[in-house]
C-alpha cells in the first residue's frame, strides 16, 4: 500500500514499477497528492521555460557534424599502453630520421612530394547536407541568391546576400579562400594550426582564430568586421592593418580604409552598411583615411584600449551639461585610438571652448581643420576663428581662417556670419575699406540672413577712423 | 531515401572504445546522447555565459573526451566523467574571460527575422513571461539547479544523478526537496507578482 510519503519519490524518478503502481492508485484517491502533483508539472513547465528561454537543447544535426569534422581534422585520440621507455627510444629516433632527412640532398623532393590532407566540405541546403570530399573542395565555387551555410573543414562559413565564394586552397597547412561578391561570416577555430586568408580583391584578410565577416560590396567596397580575436587586412598600396575585436575596417570606393570601433557605430549605421555598405556619415567615402600602417611599422598600430562603449552622444550630452572633464577625459582616450575621428574633435573644441581653454580648443578644431572635410572644417574655422577673435584677440589667426573658410563653396549657409567676423577683424587690423565692402556684400547676397541686420547696424552707424 | 539501422544502439562503453581507436563517429554519437546533459549543466553553473560560449565549451568538453578517450576506463561512470571534464572546463574559461573581452552578441545566430509589429509584441509578452519563470529557475543556487535539471530534464533518479555529480543519494534527494520548495514558494507569490506589476507602483 502506497501513500503520500513516496511522492518525493515518484518526483525523484526513485520508484520501482510495483510501487509507482500502487503510488499512482493511491494518488488518484488522495487529494493533497493530487495538488502536489499538479503544483510539480508548473514546475517542470518552469524548467521547460528555463530551458527554452537559456537556450538548451539536444546538440542540433549541425553541432554534431561540427565536432566529428574538427575530430577528424585536428587531432587522433591519445593512444596508450606505451611503455614509457619505448615513448623516448621511438622519440629520440624519430628526431634522428627527421635530422637525417632534412640534411640529406633529397629532402626537398621528399617532402614537396608527401601529400597534403584535404579538408572536407559540407554544405548546409534546404534539401540537405551535401558533403564535397577533400579531393574534389579546391575549385568549388558556392554562389548564393540567400544564406548558406557551410562548413570547410572546421571552420564555419556563412555566406550571404548574393555572394560569390570560391575554395582556392584546403588543406592542413592553408586555407585559401577568395571572395568575388557579397558578404562572408566566418567562425575560425582559435589557435588555428594553419593559415588562413581571403581574397577580396583590393585586401587580403589574414585570420589567426576569431569570429568575423568579410564583405564585398558592388560598388567595390569591403567592409572587416571583427568581432573576437584579431585579424590583418593586407591592402594592395596602404601595407597591413590590424583590425581588432570590437573593431570594423570599411574600404571605401576610392581604396581608403576607414577604421571604427563597432560600438561606435549607430544601429541605423550598421544597417545601412549591412544593405548597401555606405558609410556612417552616409558618404561614399567622404572621410579621411586613418593612415594604415605598413608592417615595418607594426608598433605604431599598437593602439591605446577604445572604451568598451564609446558614445558620442553620450559624451555631447556631458559637453551640454557641463561635464567637461569627463567628456575631454573620454574624448582624447579615443582620439589616441581613432586619430582622424572628425566628430570626436569637433566635440572636443566644443568641450574646452565652453569650459573656457581656449587655447586647446582652438587646437583641437585645427585638428578638425586637417583632416580636411569640407563641412566639418567650416564649422570648425567659422568656431575657432570666433575664439581667436572674441576670447584671445588674435584678429590676424582669425581672418586668415575665415579667409580659407569663404575661399570654400561647401557651406554657403556660413558664409554670413563668416563674412561678418571677417569684417570686425578687419576693421581692428585697419583695414575700413576691406571692413565696408564685406558688409555691403552680406547685404547684397545675402538680406534675408539674420546677419543682414548687424551688416545694416553697422555701415549706417560707420564712422571712419 | 530510407535508412535501415542494422544495430541497436551501442552502448556507452562500446561508444568509448570506438572513440579511443579513432571512430569520430562513436564520437558523434556520444555527443548526441550526452550533449544535451552538459549543455544542461554548463548552463546550470554558469548562468552568466553567453549561449555561444556555452555551445562551443560544449564542443570542447567533447574535443576533450576525444583526446583521452584511452584514458577512460569501462568501470568508471561516463557521465560523471564528462560532468568532470566540463567542470574542468567551465573553470578553465571563468579565468580566461577575467582577461579578455568576450562580446556577448552570437555572432552567426544572429535574429534576421523581423516580424510585424503585432507578432514583434507577442513574441515581447511571451519572452517577459518566458523570462519572469526562467529567472525564477535562476534564483536557486547552483547545486539546487543543477540536481533539479538532471532530475528534470534529463529523468535520471537520484542514484545517477550522485553518481554523475560526485555527490551521496541522500544529499541529491535533499536538495531537490529544496529546490522544489523554493520553486513551490515562488509559484505562490507569482499572482501577487503579477497584479503588482500590472498596476503598476
Amino acid at each position: 500500500m502506497s501513500s503520500c510519503i513516496d511522492l518525493d519519490a515518484f518526483l525523484n524518478h526513485d520508484l520501482t514499477a510495483q510501487r509507482l503502481t500502487a503510488f499512482m492508485q493511491h494518488a488518484d484517491s488522495c487529494q493533497a497528492c493530487r495538488r502536489a502533483l499538479e503544483t510539480n508539472s508548473r514546475i517542470e513547465g518552469m524548467i521547460a521555460d528555463w530551458t527554452q528561454a537559456r537556450g538548451v537543447a539536444a546538440p542540433s544535426p549541425t553541432a554534431v557534424a561540427r565536432l566529428v569534422c574538427k575530430a577528424t581534422t585536428l587531432r587522433a585520440p591519445e593512444r596508450r599502453g606505451w611503455p614509457r621507455g619505448s615513448l623516448t627510444l621511438g622519440l629520440g629516433l624519430g628526431a634522428v630520421a627527421v635530422i637525417i632527412a632534412v640534411l640529406s640532398p633529397g629532402a626537398k623532393t621528399f617532402m614537396k612530394a608527401a601529400p597534403l590532407a584535404g579538408q572536407s566540405l559540407i554544405v548546409f541546403e534546404p534539401a540537405g547536407a551535401r558533403r564535397i570530399e577533400p579531393a574534389q573542395v579546391v575549385g568549388t565555387v558556392l554562389e548564393t541568391t540567400g544564406t548558406l551555410r557551410a562548413r570547410l573543414g572546421s571552420d564555419d562559413l556563412e555566406l550571404a546576400e548574393s555572394a560569390r565564394l570560391e575554395i582556392v586552397r584546403a588543406d592542413e597547412r592553408a586555407t585559401e579562400l577568395r571572395l568575388d561578391a557579397g558578404l562572408l561570416r566566418l567562425a575560425v577555430m582559435p589557435a588555428l594550426p594553419r593559415s588562413f586568408t581571403i581574397d577580396c580583391g583590393r585586401c587580403l584578410v589574414r585570420v589567426t582564430g576569431t569570429r568575423f565577416a568579410v564583405r564585398r560590396g558592388p560598388l567595390d567596397c569591403e567592409l572587416v568586421r571583427v568581432d573576437e580575436g584579431r585579424v590583418q587586412v593586407a591592402l594592395a598600396d596602404r601595407g597591413e592593418i590590424e583590425v581588432h575585436g570590437g573593431e570594423s575596417l570599411v574600404i571605401g570606393a576610392e581604396g581608403r580604409p576607414r577604421l571604427m570601433g563597432n560600438e561606435e557605430r549607430s544601429p541605423a549605421a550598421t544597417a545601412a552598411e549591412r544593405e548597401g555598405l555606405v558609410h556612417r556619415d552616409g558618404s561614399a567615402d567622404a572621410a579621411p583615411a586613418r593612415a594604415p600602417t605598413k608592417r615595418a611599422g607594426a608598433a605604431a598600430v599598437q593602439r591605446a584600449p577604445q572604451p568598451a562603449a564609446f558614445d558620442l552622444e553620450q559624451l555631447r550630452t556631458w559637453v551640454t551639461t557641463g561635464r567637461y572633464d569627463d567628456a575631454e577625459r573620454a574624448l582624447r582616450t579615443h582620439l589616441a585610438a581613432f586619430a582622424h575621428d572628425v566628430e570626436a574633435w569637433s566635440l572636443l573644441g566644443d568641450c574646452q571652448r565652453k569650459a573656457g581653454r581656449f587655447a586647446p580648443a582652438v587646437d583641437a578644431y585645427r585638428a578638425v581643420i586637417a583632416q580636411g572635410e569640407p563641412g566639418s572644417s567650416n564649422r570648425a574655422r567659422l568656431l575657432a576663428a570666433a575664439v581667436l577673435q572674441d576670447r584671445l584677440a588674435d584678429y590676424r589667426g582669425a581672418a586668415r581662417l575665415l579667409e580659407e573658410l569663404l575661399r570654400t563653396t561647401a557651406t554657403p549657409a556660413l558664409v554670413p556670419a563668416a563674412k561678418l567676423r571677417l569684417a570686425h577683424c578687419y576693421r581692428a587690423l585697419g583695414e575700413p575699406a576691406r571692413a565696408r565692402k564685406l558688409l555691403q556684400e552680406i547685404l547684397d547676397e545675402a538680406a534675408d540672413a539674420p546677419e543682414a541686420d548687424e551688416a545694416r547696424r553697422q555701415l549706417e552707424t560707420w564712422v571712419t577712423p | 531515401m530510407t535508412v535501415i539501422c542494422e544495430n541497436q544502439a551501442r552502448s556507452d562503453a562500446e561508444l568509448m572504445q570506438s572513440t579511443a581507436k579513432g571512430d569520430a563517429a562513436a564520437l558523434g554519437e556520444l555527443y548526441e546522447r550526452h550533449g544535451r546533459m552538459t549543455h544542461c549543466l554548463l548552463r546550470a553553473w554558469a548562468p552568466e555565459l553567453p549561449g555561444a560560449e556555452i555551445e562551443d565549451l560544449c564542443q570542447e568538453v567533447f574535443m576533450t573526451v576525444w583526446t583521452n578517450a584511452s584514458r577512460y576506463r569501462e568501470q568508471d561512470n561516463l557521465k560523471g566523467w564528462i560532468c568532470g571534464i566540463a567542470r574542468h572546463k567551465l573553470r578553465n574559461t571563468r579565468r580566461r574571460r577575467r582577461f579578455r573581452f568576450v562580446r556577448q552578441a552570437i555572432f552567426l545566430h544572429e535574429p534576421t527575422a523581423v516580424g510585424t509589429a503585432a507578432t514583434l509584441e507577442n513574441e515581447i509578452d511571451l519572452r517577459r513571461a518566458t523570462d519572469r519563470t526562467a529567472a525564477a529557475v535562476d534564483e536557486l543556487s547552483s547545486a539546487h539547479r543543477e540536481v533539479l535539471l538532471l532530475s528534470v530534464v534529463e529523468g535520471l533518479d537520484s542514484a545517477s544523478i550522485a553518481t554523475t555529480l560526485g555527490i551521496r543519494r541522500a544529499t541529491v534527494a535533499t536538495r531537490l526537496h529544496r529546490a522544489r520548495q523554493m520553486l513551490r514558494r515562488r509559484l505562490a507569490s507569482e499572482p501577487q507578482a503579477l497584479l503588482a506589476e500590472q498596476v503598476g507602483p
